[in-house]
């Protein structure tokens, strides 16, 4: 199977790169610049062009196993949902969250695994990081 | 080590009985270990040995030129309702550039308590021997001597040599000024012979002027700076130019005047103490002593200069 | 000189700053493990600890939690594919591979052995050569630093595969394209940032590193039912296997050198040093040696940690983010450092440098008893594992910027990096390409506006004709090698 749909998508980046590179504001000085700053952009995005060009009349071989994406997806869902929590709650009950739903979809089904090792690795994490090292951590508007 | 921050609804509740904050909170908007943290942490830590507060604690919020600190302070306000914001001119310089729609106007001005100089060096065997040496090769060839900085165009180090041409009545978009990602590299550009002068900062300058690596020609302060008392200043070189890099600590817009009075007289005390002193001569920071309204009327005086400047140099419009 | 180094071992033996010396390396490679807590984050921690002591000690303490870190950050690499600290990404290309093939302990020991080598020869070398090597640091300029970049940009084929020339060049521009997102490096204008300001100080290179690594490598394994189980660790799994020390040897000693040669130019640093000796390795070897794939980054990175500790001594110019805080410290202390540092206080110069080999001899015998322990991890489930990974990964990105938008960004660059990497694209190139992108550019444009566009300033010193040289004939081989990938036409991956 000759895949075609990834070097179409690089060339795409190309083109709408080198696109936003031609609209890069130039300060009043890149005048006088031999390499000013749309320059490199513009040759990278021309170099990308140029080699999925070439792949894309090549051809590649892709192979995406199917069979899990759903995983893929609840897992990509799991982390969006862990960074809408995050300013909200603070990093640490959201990294509970994250873990928990982690855990379920991945198939975990003994409870005090998906229940205790959040949360034992968020109050680890919250001990070492604040309170041994001292680093302050956005509590999260929820608590004030 | 601060306190846990867990326990923050039994302290809301403790917070709103009690007068004003038992605990300090500064908000840095930069990584740990520069300028800006090292001047919270240096405060911080002589509040709590004279026991002003009885926690402090230190948020570290790099990111967008200092934009993504000032955006959440103001954002935030119930949360960050008692914290103080240290910041520096370049929230001046990157508000008129309109990095970010915020500016100084929306905060309250607490205290400027450093400064530091923009500094003119060269090599330390380099035939130019004084700033009026260098002033006739600029206008003669303005574009032979390459000026080097520690921060892109259009920034401290770039606004300062700006400054210092046009009182000489050079155009600096004459000037060839070429940027170094932070001044150690510009000084190493400096040493190595790659740029000829180098604009930058007196603080960071110090440790070569003194080891003798390179000489100072004129440096931006309106008087003579002690540790460095044979260095002239732009002024009387006859040159009307003064300029100050501040440090400063900015509260909230609908501060209470009470706390007001009382954020400044605790600045006041801190610039009493003998560790504040120490840390500041330790440090090689040079003291500003400006407070509340004068304060605010100094960063209005800075930020017309430096819009004036900025426009010459092409950067506004 | 030897009067300095008497004057060394005795400040360094001091029982008190032994003491130091040893909470120093404790305390940083334990953070180095740490996600996303890398050198810069440990100092700074450390920062008000050490204003309690005096200068030597203080010195001395803060040395050792940076190196430890260093030391230190190859745990996560080799056992999850997470590297927390820019410096060893490259130790994950052949360390993880190892690890997952059930020899996790042997590659841990592997980096501790060579680090510990690294940063001893480091040590050695910075006690015999610090002045005279200081003054070639000063030689450097913007074409010459242009010029060595070009050089490591053409490792690129050295993580190439046969036939994987193409994509492997086609990975390295785009992490040279996204290394142009953010503020212009000289102009200070918005490149590709769309009005964000989130994105205007670029992509953090923890986040990228994290993102095409760890986070891919989970998305992986959650699709891919078809992974055995990990084969399970013999009883010694810590000892290296025969032959081993005998393959190290050569590497090691190389990667040291070239490690610390790098680290003594400022800017240039541990990441790039370590990207540089495992490409020469690859190039050397014909034949995949993950023992040498460990080896030269590891050696490499922490002679380089030692490395950049010339020029902050001997000019008192800091090369990268971490070493200036270390400046920072010395000028809290009334310490200048510089030329004259050596006159006037030679216990401090000294002692630091002798003290770092002993630190080294400390982490050595720190890191190796933990290895059976720490590398139980491997063997954990899936299950649970990957949940693990993905949270460590998110959570070293969160607590280094503190910007949950950043969250969003890994998983976009996470998901299309695990495309990538199914389609056969291999994703270290893209790592290199965004590390080199913002320093060849600016120095590129430095190079080019001093000489206003002419090329001749390349050979303009000896220094650059002789790198000019080098480049040429190191971009002769994969230049070769893509023109004969281009010819052969056909698919890629045969």
């Amino acid at each position: 199977m000759k895949g075609r749909a990834l070097p179409s998508i690089l060339l795409a980046f190309g083109v709408v790169y080198v696109w936003f590179a031609y609209g890069i504001t130039l300060d009043p000085w890149s005048a006088a610049e031999p390499v000013n700053s749309r320059t490199l952009p513009i040759a990278y995005g021309s170099i990308l062009i140029l080699l999925s060009t070439f792949l894309l009349v090549r051809g590649m071989r892709v192979h995406v196993p199917r069979h899990n994406l759903l995983r893929l997806t609840s897992i990509s869902a799991s982390i969006i949902g862990f960074g809408l929590l995050l300013p909200r709650v603070g990093v640490w009950p959201a990294l509970i969250l994250l873990l928990v739903s982690c855990l379920m979809i991945m198939g975990e089904k003994r409870w005090h695994i998906f229940i205790l090792a959040p949360l034992l690795a968020s109050l680890g994490g919250w001990l070492l990081i604040e309170i041994l090292l001292g680093v302050y951590v956005e509590p999260g508007t929820f608590w004030s | 080590m601060q306190r846990p921050q867990r326990i923050r609804l039994a302290l809301i509740l403790l917070a709103s009985s009690c007068s004003y904050a038992d605990r300090l909170h500064f908000v840095i908007p930069a990584g740990p270990g520069g300028g800006l943290d090292g001047t919270a942490r240096e405060i911080g830590r002589i509040f709590k040995t004279f026991g002003q507060y009885e926690s402090i604690s230190y948020e570290n919020m790099p990111g967008g030129g200092g934009g993504r600190a000032l955006s959440q302070y103001l954002e935030n306000r119930s949360r960050y309702r008692d914290a103080v914001l240290v910041n520096s001119t370049p929230l001046i310089v990157r508000s008129l550039q309109g990095l970010f729609p915020q500016s100084f106007r929306d905060l309250t001005p607490i205290v400027g308590l450093i400064a530091d100089y923009g500094i003119f060096v060269v090599r330390a065997d380099d035939p130019i021997l004084t700033w009026s040496q260098l002033s006739t090769t600029f206008k003669s060839r303005p574009s032979t001597v390459v000026v080097g900085g520690g921060s892109v165009r259009g920034s401290l180090d770039h606004i300062v040599l700006a400054l210092a041409l046009s009182s000489i009545n050079v155009n600096p978009r004459e000037v060839r000024y070429l940027p170094y990602d932070g001044g150690a590299k510009a000084m190493l550009a400096l040493l190595s012979g790659e740029v000829r002068l180098l604009s930058t900062g007196l603080g960071e300058t110090m440790p070569f002027l003194d080891s003798g690596q390179v000489r100072a020609l004129a440096v931006t302060a309106a008087e003579r700076i002690e540790t460095i008392a044979d260095v002239p200043t732009l002024q009387e070189l006859g040159h009307d130019v003064a300029f100050a890099n501040w440090r400063g600590i900015f509260a909230q817009p609908q501060l209470p005047p009470k706390r007001k009075i009382e954020l400044i007289e605790q600045f006041h005390e801190l610039r009493q103490t003998n560790e504040w002193n120490a840390a500041l001569q330790k440090r090689g920071w040079t003291p500003l002593d400006l407070a509340g309204n004068a304060f605010a009327n100094y960063l209005l005086e800075q930020e017309k200069l430096l819009r004036t400047t900025l426009t010459k140099l092409g950067f506004i419009n | 000189m030897w009067e300095g180094i008497s004057t060394g071992i005795a400040t360094a033996v001091d029982p008190i700053n032994l003491c130091w010396v040893v909470i120093g390396c404790v305390v940083g490679t334990f953070i180095g493990m740490l996600p996303g807590l890398g050198p810069i984050t440990a100092i700074a921690l450390m920062i008000p600890i050490s204003y309690g002591l005096d200068p030597a000690a203080g010195l001395i303490m803060m040395a050792g939690v940076y190196y430890g870190a260093v030391f230190g950050g190859s745990t996560s690499s080799i056992l999850i594919n997470a590297p927390g600290v820019a410096s060893t990404v490259a130790t994950s290309f052949d360390g993880y591979p190892m690890a997952r093939a059930g020899q996790a302990g042997r590659a841990l020991a592997i980096a501790a052995y060579s680090s510990f080598v690294g940063g001893s020869l480091g040590a050695i070398a910075l006690l015999l050569f610090a002045s005279s090597l200081a003054a070639i640091a000063i030689q450097f300029q913007s074409p010459d630093y242009a010029l060595i970049l070009v050089i490591a940009l053409s490792s690129v084929a050295a993580f190439a595969d046969r036939g994987q020339i193409l994509t492997s060049l086609i990975a390295a521009v785009i992490g040279l394209m996204l290394g142009t997102i953010g503020t212009d490096p000289s102009a200070g204008v918005q490149r590709f940032t769309f009005g964000q300001l989130d994105l205007s100080d670029g992509i953090p290179f923890i986040l990228l590193a994290m993102a095409t690594f760890a986070l891919a490598e989970a998305f992986r394994m959650t699709t891919d039912r078809s992974e055995g189980p990990i084969p399970s660790p013999g009883k010694n799994s810590v000892r290296l296997y025969p032959g081993d020390a005998r393959d190290m040897a050569p590497t090691v000693s190389r990667s040291s050198v070239l490690g610390f040669l790098i680290g003594v130019l400022p800017g240039a640093g541990a990441t790039l040093a370590s990207f540089i000796a495992y490409d020469t390795e690859r190039r050397l070897h014909k034949k995949v040696n993950r023992v040498r794939g460990i080896a030269a980054p590891e050696s490499a990175n922490n002679a380089a940690c030692t490395g950049s500790f010339v020029p902050l001594l001997t000019l008192g110019i800091p090369g990268s983010g971490t070493t200036a805080i270390l400046l920072g410290v010395m000028l809290s202390y009334g310490i200048q450092p510089g030329p004259r540092l050596l006159e006037t206080e030679p216990g401090v110069f000294w002692g630091v440098i002798v003290s770092m080999y002993i630190g080294n001899l400390i982490l050595l015998a720190l890191n190796l008893p933990l290895i059976p322990y720490i590398s139980r991890v491997i063997y954990l489930s899936r299950k649970i594992l990957i949940p693990f990974v993905i949270a460590f990964s998110m959570l070293g990105v969160y607590l280094t910027t503190m910007n949950p938008f950043d969250i969003f960004l890994m998983l976009g660059i996470g998901l299309a990096a695990f495309l990538l990497r199914s389609a056969g694209f291999p994703l270290a190139p893209l790592l290199l390409g965004f590390i080199l992108s913002g320093m060849l550019e600016e120095n590129l444009r430095r190079t080019l506006y001093l000489s206003e566009g002419s090329l001749t300033i390349f050979f303009q010193s000896p220094l650059s004709a002789t790198l000019l040289t080098v480049c040429l004939i190191v971009w002769t081989i994969p230049l070769v090698r893509i023109a004969n990938d281009l010819r052969r036409g056909g698919n890629p991956r045969d």
